[in-house]
C-alpha cells in the first residue's frame, strides 16, 4: 500500500491522508492525477527521503510501502 | 531629507537629560537605518567590551526609511543594543505598529543611555518629550502595563515585563502587548537601565523623495505578494506554523533538545490543527497585506501567537503534543516579556539534563520538567518569567543552564543564543547561517530554509554542500539590507533585491541598483563582525553545538547525517573577503566604506 499525505489547502475534500493499491509503475504523476491534484498547486513533493520540485518528483516510481508527501507552497520563519 | 525624518532622539536616564540629534543623513544612506544605522551609532558610541547590563552600554530603538510610509509591510524597527544573552551584538526585530508611530511622532530613532535611579516610562508625543516615574507599572505584567499606559488609540505601547524588569537573558521587549523584539535579552537592558515602556504617539507624515513613484512602486509590490502563493495565500491562511509539517517531513525539526529530528506528533501542533481548533482571527502588522499574525483563543486564554519557532520550542523539542498548552507558554511569555525560543529552548536542555539523571538536586515542586510533560513545560514557562525557585537559574538561558551542571556540550546555541527550529544536520547551507550569524543561533539573517527546503527562489539540494557558501552570503547580505529598511523580511518571499532598490529610491532619492543594495548589506554585516570582535567574540566561535558536528542524526528522512561545517566555512571566508581565521581584510574593510 502506498501511503500519500497532504497538507494545507491540498487537504481540502481530499483529507489528510490516502492509500493507495499498488501497481507496477505507479508514478507520483499517476497518483497526483488521482487526487484530482494540479501539480502547479504543489511546490514540493517528498518521496522516501528525496524531495524535489514536482517538475523532478513527477515521474519517480514509488515503490510497494512508498510515503509520498504534497506541500503547496508554503514558507514562515 | 526624504524617507528619515531627520532626528534622533538622546535620552540619559543618569541625569535625566533630553536632546534631539540632527540625523547625519549621508551616514543614514551609508548603513540604511535599522539594523545597519544602529548598528554604526552603537559601535561609533560605546566600548564593544562594555557589561551590556551596566549603565555604560546604550539601547538604541531605530526605524528604517520604509517605515512609517505607504510601503507594505514598512512598520517594523530594530532594538539595537549589546546582548546580555550573548555578549555580541543585539539587534533583534518586531512589527505591529509602534516603529511607524515613532516616526509619526517625528523621530528616526531613539538612544537611551546611562541608568534612571527608580523605575520610569518615556512619553513621546512629538516634541513633547517627558520621562516618568513608572512605580506603579513596575513589577506588571506586559498586558497590565499597555493598559495602564495606553491613552487612546493613536498612543502605542513599548514595555518590558517582568522578565526584563529581573534582568533575564532571555527578556524580550514587547510593543502593542505581543510582539516582541524577542531574540537577545534586549529586554534585560532596558531592565538595566530601570526603564519600563516607551509610549508614543503623533501625526507627522513622512516626506517621500517620489510620491507618484512610490505609489507605483507599492501598487506592484502588493501585487506581487498577492499574487505569490506564499505570501497571498499559505502565510495568510495558515500563519508561520504552517511550516511544522514540511520541516517535520524532511527530518529536521529539532526534538527531545536536538536527539533527534522526527516529532511523531507533528500534526498535532501544525498551522493546519492551530487554524481548525484555536484561531479566532487573523493579526496583521502596519501596513502588512500578507497578515501572518495569528490571533487565538482556547479556554485559559487569548492573545496574539503563536508563530512556528514557538510551537516547535515549547512543542517538539520538550517532547510536547498539547497544541493548547503551548498557546498557553507562548501567552505567558508574552505577559512576562521574555523570549519564545530562548524560554523552550532553555526548558528542552533542562530536561535533557534531568534525562540524564544531572538535576537531581533540583526542587521541581511537583512539576517533574520530562520531555511531553506538558503541564509542567507551563508551569517553568511561568516560572522562569517571574525568576522563582529554579525557573531562576533558566532564566539565564540554556549555555549558562547546561554550564552549571556541567554538560555545556547539551546547550544547543551557538555564540550563546538558543538554536531555533531546523536542525542543520539536514539543511547544510541552513547550519552554516547559524554558525556565522553576528548574533548567534538564529534563523532569520540569511534563512536558507527557503531555498533548501521550500524551493523558494529554486530548490537547492539541502544536503549538498556545493555552492552553499555563495547563497548564505548573497541571503545574509539581503537581509541585512531588508532589516535596514522597516520593511517585513517575508516580502522577500515575492520580491528581490532590485525591487528594493526601486523602492528605495523613490523613498530617498537614490540611484541604487540591486548590487547597491547587496553591497550595503556587506557593509553591515561587516560592522556587526567588527563589533563582535572587539568585544572578544572570536572567530573560533563560529561553530555549532558538537551534537550537530559529531552525532549523526539516530532516526527520519535526515539519518545517519551530520552538518559538515568544516567544508564549508574556510570558502565562505574567502567569499566575504575575510582571511583564513575569519578576520575581514583590511582591503574589503575599505572597499566596504569602513
Amino acid at each position: 500500500m502506498v501511503k500519500v499525505k497532504l497538507y494545507a489547502y491540498l487537504r481540502d475534500n481530499r483529507g489528510k491522508e490516502v492509500d493507495f493499491e499498488y501497481r507496477t509503475g505507479l508514478t507520483i504523476a499517476d497518483i497526483a492525477k488521482e487526487l484530482e491534484l494540479d501539480l502547479s498547486d504543489v511546490s514540493i513533493i517528498i518521496c522516501d527521503g528525496k524531495d524535489d520540485v514536482p517538475e523532478k518528483m513527477k515521474d519517480v516510481e514509488v515503490k510497494e510501502d512508498s510515503l509520498v508527501h504534497f506541500f503547496p507552497p508554503v514558507a514562515g520563519g | 531629507m526624504y524617507g528619515y525624518m531627520g532626528k534622533i532622539l538622546r535620552i540619559n536616564l543618569s541625569n535625566g537629560s533630553i536632546k534631539v540629534d540632527d540625523l547625519d543623513f549621508e551616514l543614514a544612506k551609508k548603513f540604511v537605518g535599522g539594523r545597519g544605522l544602529g548598528t554604526k551609532m552603537l559601535y561609533d558610541e560605546i566600548d564593544p567590551k562594555v557589561d551590556a547590563l551596566s549603565p555604560e552600554n546604550k539601547i538604541i530603538f531605530m526605524n528604517g526609511p520604509m517605515s512609517g510610509t505607504p510601503t507594505p509591510t514598512g512598520g517594523r524597527y530594530m532594538v539595537i543594543t549589546k546582548s546580555p544573552l550573548s555578549g555580541t551584538i543585539a539587534s533583534s526585530n518586531s512589527g505591529g505598529t509602534w516603529g511607524a508611530r515613532l516616526k509619526y511622532a517625528g523621530y528616526d530613532g531613539i538612544i537611551v543611555e546611562g541608568k534612571a535611579d527608580k523605575p520610569v516610562y518615556v512619553e513621546i508625543h512629538e516634541e513633547n518629550v517627558e520621562i516618568k516615574d513608572a512605580s506603579h507599572v513596575w513589577g506588571k505584567l506586559v498586558g497590565e502595563t499597555t493598559d495602564i499606559l495606553q491613552k487612546d488609540k493613536d498612543t502605542n505601547v513599548l514595555a518590558i515585563g517582568p522578565g526584563g524588569e529581573k534582568l533575564s537573558r532571555m527578556a524580550a521587549v514587547m510593543n502593542e502587548r505581543d510582539r516582541a523584539a524577542g531574540r537577545s535579552g534586549v529586554g534585560a537592558v532596558m531592565g538595566s537601565k530601570n526603564l519600563k515602556a516607551i509610549v508614543v504617539s503623533g501625526k507627522k507624515k513622512v516626506n517621500l523623495f517620489n510620491e507618484a513613484k512610490t505609489r507605483d512602486n507599492n501598487k506592484e509590490a502588493t501585487n506581487k505578494l498577492k499574487e505569490n502563493p506564499v505570501t497571498g495565500q499559505g502565510l495568510p491562511t495558515y500563519g508561520t506554523a504552517v511550516l511544522v509539517n514540511v520541516i517535520n517531513a524532511n527530518g529536521v525539526l529539532p526534538t527531545h533538545n536536538f536527539q533527534k529530528g522526527f516529532f511523531d506528533a507533528a500534526d498535532d501542533i501544525s498551522g493546519e490543527t492551530l487554524a481548525e481548533k484555536y484561531l479566532l482571527r487573523k493579526d496583521p502588522c502596519h501596513r502588512c497585506p500578507i497578515a501572518c499574525g495569528r490571533y487565538t483563543k482556547t479556554d485559559k486564554v487569548e492573545g496574539g501567537g503563536p508563530e512556528y519557532e514557538t510551537i516547535w520550542a515549547f512543542g517538539s523539542d520538550c517532547g510536547v503534543k498539547d497544541l493548547e498548552a503551548i498557546i498557553e507558554a507562548n501567552h505567558w511569555c508574552n505577559q512576562y516579556g521574555v523570549d519564545t525560543i530562548s524560554v523552550g529552548a532553555t526548558l528542552a536542555a533542562a530536561m535533557e539534563l534531568k534525562e540524564k539523571g544531572l538535576l537531581e538536586d533540583v526542587d521541581f515542586e511537583g512539576h517533574a520538567l520530562d520531555f511531553g510533560n506538558a503541564e509542567a513545560m507551563v508551569y517553568w514557562t511561568k516560572k522562569i518569567g517571574a525568576r522563582e525557585g529554579f525557573g531562576d537559574k533558566m532564566a539565564e538561558g540554556s549555555l549558562r543552564l547546561c554550564k552549571e551542571y556541567g554538560r555545556e556540550d547539551l546547550s544547543m546555541t551557538v555564540k550563546g543564543l538558543e538554536l531555533p527550529a531546523y536542525d542543520p544536520r539536514g539543511v547544510q547551507g541552513h547550519g552554516l547561517t547559524y554558525a556565522t550569524s553576528n548574533r548567534g543561533g538564529c534563523h532569520v539573517r540569511g534563512y536558507m530554509i527557503s531555498p533548501e527546503i521550500l524551493g523558494l527562489p529554486d530548490k537547492l539540494d539541502r544536503l549538498e554542500l556545493k555552492d552553499k557558501p555563495l547563497w548564505v552570503k548573497i541571503f545574509q547580505d539581503l537581509t541585512a539590507f531588508i532589516d535596514s529598511t522597516g520593511l517585513c523580511l517575508f516580502t522577500s518571499f515575492a520580491l528581490g533585491a532590485d525591487d528594493y532598490a526601486n523602492i528605495y529610491n523613490a523613498i530617498v532619492g537614490t540611484e541604487w541598483s540591486g548590487d547597491d543594495v547587496l553591497k550595503a548589506g556587506e557593509r553591515i554585516y561587516n560592522i556587526e563582525r567588527q563589533f563582535n570582535l572587539e568585544a572578544g567574540i572570536m572567530p573560533d566561535q563560529d561553530t555549532l553545538p558538537k551534537r550537530l558536528l559529531e552525532e549523526e542524526m539516530p532516526e527520519g528522512p535526515s539519518k545517519g547525517h551530520i552538518h559538515h561545517l568544516d567544508k564549508l566555512l574556510p570558502e565562505y571566508y574567502e567569499l566575504r573577503g575575510w582571511d583564513a581565521q575569519g578576520f575581514p581584510t583590511k582591503e574589503r574593510l575599505a572597499d566596504l566604506g569602513l
